[in-house]
């Protein structure tokens, strides 16, 4: 019972951990006991699909995606500023930050737009 | 205590804590951290299997992990929040473990504290902007107080009668508008009283 059994019964307790939490929440959305309905709906207007929601959630989807893929697999972009420091996370470029504040920032206008627009 | 785990993990520990030490007999700081890390990495543990299966048999209920409001529907700015924190953790966690060889905290990217800044703004002003939603949903008032008709009724039959009392008593020389205005003061008393 060593410092490395100890280290990789923690990298293992973990890896159940989070896997099994990420497991639980997807079986939990796809047999629909954590609801989703009225994600994309527009509540302010009452309509079924609000265009603001769709785009903000595609480009949520988008850069959650490409920070995943890039830390299971860099490209060589980020491989050569990953290797200067051993192991870092990836670092996320400017134009995707740009693009997921602009997108959160129309959604949240619209909807600040609509409910102004009714309260008035 | 309801669960029967958590004494039994007090009492893995103790055990686990007692074979270490007798292990080890000279009692050295090594084989002490070594203990004390099992402990608390078994604790940790335990601690997580119990969130998981609780969440499982539905005592920790997640069904409203996204919901808002009084109509429970999903919240997308939830939504968005969930997902970055959950994938930067997730990222995180790979960096950390890599090959596995030697686990090593690391460097977070001010590009992701950034990202999850944005994600956790957005979620808190969309947040406000639905308090207020809620707040002021179904009122004329401008400071969002709900309607009342029974007070707006008493408002309009107390003003009614102050008017009334402000004229005085009826006189035999009073000209036309005044006659008109006591009648329609009267009239309002009238119906304030009878609708209310």
């Amino acid at each position: 019972m060593n410092q490395t059994a100890l280290s990789s019964f923690m990298m293992i307790e973990t890896k159940v951990f989070l896997w099994g939490t990420f497991g639980l929440l997807i079986w939990q959305i796809f047999i629909g006991k954590i609801k989703l309905r009225g994600l994309l709906r527009d509540k302010e207007r009452g309509l079924p699909m609000s265009p603001a929601r769709v785009q903000a959630l595609a480009s949520t989807l988008g850069v959650a995606l490409y920070l995943l893929t890039q830390t299971a697999a860099p490209t060589s972009e980020t491989k050569g500023a990953q290797a200067d420091s051993k192991r870092s996370m990836p670092s996320i470029p400017d134009e995707a930050l740009l693009l997921i504040g602009g997108s959160q920032m129309l959604y949240l206008t619209m909807k600040a737009g609509a409910t102004a627009g009714r309260l008035v | 205590m309801k669960n029967p785990l958590i004494p039994l993990l007090f009492v893995a520990a103790a055990i686990l804590g007692l074979v270490l030490y007798l292990a080890n007999q000279q009692g050295t700081l090594a084989m002490m951290q070594l203990t004390v890390g099992w402990m608390l990495t078994l604790l940790i543990g335990v601690a997580g299997l119990t969130i998981l299966w609780q969440i499982w048999i539905g005592k920790i209920d997640m069904s409203h992990l996204f919901s808002e409001g009084a109509d429970g529907q999903a919240s997308f700015s939830r939504f968005q929040f969930f997902i970055f924190t959950f994938v930067i953790a997730m990222c995180l966690f790979l960096v950390v473990i890599g090959d596995g060889k030697e686990p090593k905290f690391t460097e977070i990217p001010s590009s992701v504290l950034m990202l999850l800044g944005i994600s956790s703004g957005s979620y808190l002003v969309a947040k406000g902007i639905a308090e207020k939603d809620e707040t002021g949903k179904g009122s004329d008032d401008p400071n969002g107080v709900a309607p009342n008709p029974e007070a707006a009724l008493k408002i309009v039959r107390d003003e009614a009668a102050t008017q009334l009392a402000a004229l005085g008593a009826e006189k035999p020389d009073e000209d036309a508008s005044t006659k008109r205005l006591r009648m329609t003061l009267k009239k309002i008393q009238t119906a304030s009283g009878a609708v209310g």
